[in-house]
Formats: structure tokens, sequence, C-alpha cells
């Protein structure tokens, strides 16, 4: 199974997760797309994961951001150097 | 070389779209994730009967059947408990007449089913309930049990968003034992409280949010005492598992 290919599935599988089954299911889709892959789709998947069940409105408080934007931004130019060190 | 310049020059360019979307989102006051989750609602919508009837058909018999079967019967027990701790709940009642009155408010909401499949990261549930119902912001979600859940933060035409009294960054005013204190969410459906530990404080006892008509939103669980400190806290859980929880009653918070 070529990258690209490995990259589609793991990338449906998330959001397929994030729709029908449990939010781990993204987060796990998330981590290994930014881990192996300088892969787009990481960001793709934590927008929609957010637009589906992240809320801004109340008071403040941590989960007024979105966290798995945020969180999926800061992996795939944070994994960088590691992806450089072991998957390349 | 080439290909991984490409690669970073389509990852800034993501990253910047993702951004601005969000920006968007914010500047609309929720336009993209009103579109997004009114398409995620018809989706599960229509996605539920089909789900339902796979699973019911015995196509995957065997490993799957059995598990299925234990879904149902963890069900079964879970909504056996929230009928127990109900009972209690409503057996500390001190009038009949305020039972009654309690369960003619319950059944005058609107009932809804939930889309979503447990709660989310951020501890809201998606309902098949919306402004076309004549649900608002603010109204409040109660189980089958009279259990008070959470409360709706954003409504959409078909459907709605509730933020669970549990979720990790919830926390409301509540009174237990007769004595306020504050409800500090922990995610899972679980939450916890400090009070005085010259106040009693039995096991199962309910726990009670003004600001959600009085209903109960949980029982004390667990109660962790040290006689070297002023305050005990107290575990507290919905007597309802959120993934059992198929059906919710929508009803004013206006009394």
């Amino acid at each position: 199974m070529n990258s690209t290919t490995t990259r589609i599935l793991v990338f449906s599988i998330g959001c397929v997760g994030a729709f029908f089954v449990h939010w781990t299911v993204p987060l796990i889709a998330i981590a290994i797309l930014a881990l192996a892959y300088r892969s787009w789709e990481a960001l793709i998947l934590a927008l929609l994961v957010d637009l589906l069940w992240w809320t801004p409105v109340g008071e403040w408080s941590l989960a007024m951001l979105p966290l798995y934007t945020i969180g999926a931004i800061c992996a795939v130019w944070l994994f960088e150097p590691l992806r450089l060190e072991f998957f390349r | 070389m080439h290909g991984a310049k490409e690669g970073r020059r389509l990852l800034l360019f993501t990253t910047l779209v993702v951004l601005v979307v969000l920006g968007v989102d914010l500047a609309s006051h929720g336009a993209v994730r009103s579109t997004v989750r009114s398409f995620s609602a018809s989706v599960l919508r229509a996605v539920a009967p089909v789900r339902d009837s796979i699973l019911s058909s015995g196509i995957f018999a065997g490993r799957r059947g059995l598990a299925a079967q234990m879904e149902r019967l963890e069900e079964e027990r879970a909504r056996l408990s929230e009928r127990a701790a109900a009972y209690e709940i409503l057996k500390r009642e001190n009038a009949t007449l305020r039972a009654l009155l309690h369960m003619s408010e319950v059944r005058g909401g609107v009932g809804t089913a939930i889309l979503s499949s447990g709660t989310s990261p951020y501890g809201t549930l998606l309902i098949d309930a919306g402004t076309d119902d004549g649900v608002l912001v603010g109204d409040i979600a109660i189980s089958e049990g009279g259990v008070a859940i959470g409360v709706l933060r954003e409504t959409y035409a078909d459907s709605a968003l509730i933020h669970v009294y549990t979720a990790p960054d919830a926390s409301i005013d509540v009174i237990i034992a007769g004595s306020p204190t504050i409800l500090d969410g922990r995610g899972g459906g679980n939450a916890r409280a400090k009070l005085p530990r010259g106040v009693e404080v039995a096991l199962g006892e309910p726990v009670y949010a003004p600001s959600a008509r009085s209903l109960a939103v949980g029982i004390v669980g667990s109660i962790e005492s040290d006689p070297s400190l002023a305050e005990q806290t107290l575990y507290i859980s919905i007597p309802v598992g959120f993934d059992a929880l198929r059906y919710l009653y929508v009803v004013s918070s206006h009394e």
C-alpha cells in the first residue's frame, strides 16, 4: 500500500469516526497522519471535528478554543523534524 | 527536494485556509458550523435506520450478535439504574404535588432523539430538534428518568447542540443535602463538588440545580473526607451513561 492510499484510508476512517463512532477515532487518525506524513489532511480532519462539535458560546474556558484545530496545526508543524528524522 | 518544498507549501496553504475558515465562522457567529451541523444531522438521520437494521438483521451474527446483546443488556441495566435513581429522587421530594408537577413539566417538553454517538470531546450532544420544533438556546435537556443532562447552547432549524453539565469545562450552582455549592464537570458523565465537612451527605443523595428548574442533575457516587481538611469532596455522576441515552426531553428553562 503506497503512502497516498494510506493517507486517504486514514483520513476516511477519521471522517467516518467523527460522524458515526467516537471522537477518539479522528484524534488517532490526526496523530497518525501528522506523525507519519506532511499531511494537510490532518488539518482538514481537525477542522471538521471542531465544526461538528466545538461551541465557543458561554463562559470562558479552555474548551472555548478549537482545540482539535490548534492541536493539529501544532502537531503537523512540530512533528516536522521528527518526521524528517524517522520517516524520510 | 522539490517535492518536499511543494508539500510544505501545500501544508502552509491548508493551515491558512483552516484559520480563515475558523475566522469566518467566528465573525459570522457560527454560519459555517451551522451549515456543517445541518449536513451532519441530515446524514446521521438518514443513516440511523440503515445502521439499526443492519445491526439487527443478524448479518454480523456470532461475535457481533453477542456484542449487540451485551450492549442491549448494558443499556437495560443503565435504564434500570436510572429508574432506581429517579425513584430515589422522587421519594425525597417532600410533597406528592411537587412530584406530579415535576412529571407534567417533563412530559410537557419536546421529545427528541440524540443523533450523535455519545458526547464529543467538548461535552456536546447533537439532537434531532431545532428552532422549527420550538426549542431555544438556554432550554434544558432532560433524560427519560427526569435527570437534567445539559443546556442547549446552539440551535439550528432542525437540530441543536447540547452542552452537558458534566463536560470538563462546565460548572453550575447546585444544592446538595440542602447546602449550596458549585458542581464542576469532569467529563464522562462525572462531576465534583466540595462541601463543608460538617454537612452530612449520604451516598445516592440527589444533586439539584436551581437553574435547571430545580431538577436533579446527578447523584452522589462517592465521598472523600479527610479529617485534616475543612471540606469534603463529593464525586457525582449521572445515573445513566451517555452511550445508553437515545432520547431526551427539552423543556424551557423558565418555570
